[in-house]
């Protein structure tokens, strides 16, 4: 028989050994000499088989919701005396009279009531009210300034050719649309890729820096045309693929607008059903409420015949598929806080993503900012570019039904 | 630039508020000290609003705190009351409640759905059988199963030496093994 501490000594090697921390190769599983020993032995193997994993966006949120309060007591001036020196800062409240605690929570109250009331009052919400609010980016975000959003995105494929991709995201967005800068991390801070958008007459549209990974050795660069290309591809098309594919260029469907901006992708949800309803499409718009009780909206899209573009060696490929997104927006600033989306292609792949937003800043466009709007790309990258004519046979080719040759606005629908 | 660097440089504005030093230690000590909470309260909610608040507690006394290198022990002290505070004022009620979706998020998934069920119930009464502990035993388990500490560093948080925790930890466990043993013959 062992002694107590003994017995102890080989619990807590044992426990060490079973969650991975100093293991030992000596480390005693099952002894089979003392009932009670291997009980206590069972028992720790169960405890070690929990995991306690925190929810994903938990770190972030929990650090911003910190640093506000953090920003509250720092801003609050210090008093002295024997408070503060045993319980940190104190504000300039401990010393408000007595009338002042009561006076503010009547007021909250006051203020309270009436958001309640005026809710009640809230006219019914349309896609038109949505797609008008959607321009107070202009207003919320002024020349001199950038909008700088955080977003984590989860990106996986089924059957599943690549790992699933989680990637911390970072874009700058001025206000006027005119440009927009994205860039992907891995969860160690590695950068993965790197976009830029610049309006035409600034520049020829998008480029995207593809850092050198396991698929792309390299790196790569994707050259994307721009929309003035795009229009005068479409010129030199013939009617049948022109009629089917100019509803989708109309509303930027496939032309580097910057795709990583919310006013971009929420006027093209809601200008769906505002402007070209078809019968393939559906958009639903409900009243949702934020995760921290503010207002909101879910829109969920399904399209049931959305291009799925795709490089097949060095020339693009157009393939039909189901689209079906849903976003979760606040109220106040129209911009997404989560969205899940995802295409079924005929074939039986799937390509979903997720992304959740984690911050949102305007910041001064200095020289920090600005730098984003540059894509930097080692000499000798290779360059992948596709012609305006090659993505709109590609859309086509999707658009085009299987048992059918031609192009015409009816066969698309 | 050190990719902890690139991190760093990319805390949002707000954090900005905090200094260097204590994003750090947060960053370094987050997932072990909401382990560490976790294992004692009933659902994520809790566990998440108690954290933030052993962060708070820990900024308004980083003049208070001790050298790089022993801060985490410093941190953990201070999870530790927060979780007793917890439940001073929640009583032992919402340890028991749990949920099996709670306990879901908790546990690895098996193959087979029916082991799956099986694995959430024990889970369930083991985690429910922790809440009902004394707290230092709780205290003591999650340091070890939860946040994954090793003798040492446990006796460096509760300032006892590492042959006293690892007599505790046996106690511990043979205390749980009660009350697992009289739930099940209540059940």
């Amino acid at each position: 028989m062992r002694t107590r501490r003994g017995r102890a000594r080989l619990i807590s090697e044992y426990v060490d050994a079973r969650i991975g921390r100093h293991a030992r190769a000596d480390a005693p599983e099952a002894t089979g000499q003392d009932r009670d020993f291997d009980g206590l032995l069972d028992l720790a193997r169960e405890l070690s088989r929990l995991e306690f994993e925190p929810p994903r966006g938990a770190e972030q949120a929990v650090l911003q919701r910190l640093a506000r309060e953090a920003a509250r007591l720092d801003d609050a001036p210090v008093t002295s005396g024997w408070w503060p020196a045993w319980f940190g800062r104190t504000t300039e409240q401990d010393r408000l009279p007595f009338w002042q605690p009561l006076l503010t929570t009547t007021l909250a109250l006051l203020v309270l009531a009436s958001t309640l009331w005026l809710g009640t009052l809230e006219a019914p919400l349309t896609a038109g009210d949505l797609l008008a609010r959607v321009d107070r980016l202009d207003a919320m975000v002024s020349p001199g300034e950038v909008l700088h959003r955080t977003v984590r995105t989860r990106f996986r494929t089924s059957p599943a050719t690549v790992p699933v991709m989680q990637t911390t995201v970072h874009e700058w967005l001025d206000g006027a649309g005119t440009r927009s800068a994205a860039y992907g991390y891995d969860d160690a801070g590695h950068p993965i890729w790197g976009q830029v958008h610049l309006v035409e007459g600034a520049s020829t549209g998008s480029r995207m820096y593809l850092h050198p990974s396991a698929l792309h050795p390299q790196g790569t660069v994707v050259e994307r045309p721009s929309a003035r290309e795009f229009a005068e591809a479409l010129t030199r098309e013939p009617p049948a693929v022109r009629e089917a594919v100019e509803p989708i260029l109309r509303r930027r469907q496939v032309v580097p607008e910057p795709i990583w901006s919310d006013r971009w992708e929420n006027r093209l949800l809601l200008g769906i059903e505002s402007r070209e309803p078809r019968p393939e499409k559906s958009i639903e718009i409900a009243p949702w409420t934020t995760p921290a009780g503010g207002r909101g909206y879910r829109l969920r899209l399904v399209d049931r015949l959305r291009p799925w573009i795709e490089w097949r060696g060095t020339a693009l490929a157009g393939v039909p598929a189901v689209f079906e997104r849903v976003r979760y927006i606040d109220a106040r600033a129209y911009l997404t806080l989560r969205e899940t989306a995802e295409y079924r292609l005929p074939d039986g792949r799937v390509f979903a993503y997720e992304r959740e937003m984690l911050d949102s800043e305007r910041v001064p466009l200095d020289g920090h900012a600005e730098a984003w709007f540059r894509l930097e790309v080692p000499a000798g990258t290779p360059v992948r570019r596709a012609s305006a004519e090659e993505e709109l046979r590609a859309l086509a080719d999707a658009l085009r039904p299987p048992d059918k040759s031609t192009h015409t606005r009816e066969n698309v629908r | 630039m050190e990719a902890a660097d690139v991190v760093l440089a990319h805390v949002p504005a707000e954090a900005e508020a905090l200094n260097h030093d204590f994003v750090t230690l947060y960053r370094g000590t987050f997932r072990e000290v909401y382990a560490f909470v976790r294992a004692q309260v009933a659902d994520a909610a809790t566990a998440e609003e108690l954290v933030s608040g052993i962060y708070l507690k820990a900024y308004r006394h980083r003049q208070a705190a001790p050298p790089q290198g022993r801060q985490r022990f410093w941190l953990f002290r201070i999870a530790g009351t927060a979780v007793i505070d917890h439940y001073r004022t929640e009583g032992r009620r919402r340890a028991a409640t749990l949920s099996l979706e709670d306990i879901g998020e908790l546990t690895a998934a098996g193959q087979d759905p029916e082991q799956r069920l099986l694995e959430r119930e024990r889970m369930g009464r083991l985690l429910t059988a922790l809440g009902e502990l004394e707290a230092r035993d709780r205290e003591l388990l999650a340091l070890k199963f939860a946040s994954h500490h090793s003798n040492q560093e446990i006796g460096e948080v509760l300032r006892v030496s590492p042959a006293a925790v690892a007599m505790r930890l046996m106690r511990a466990l043979r205390h749980l093994r009660r009350r697992l043993g009289a739930s099940e013959s209540r059940s």
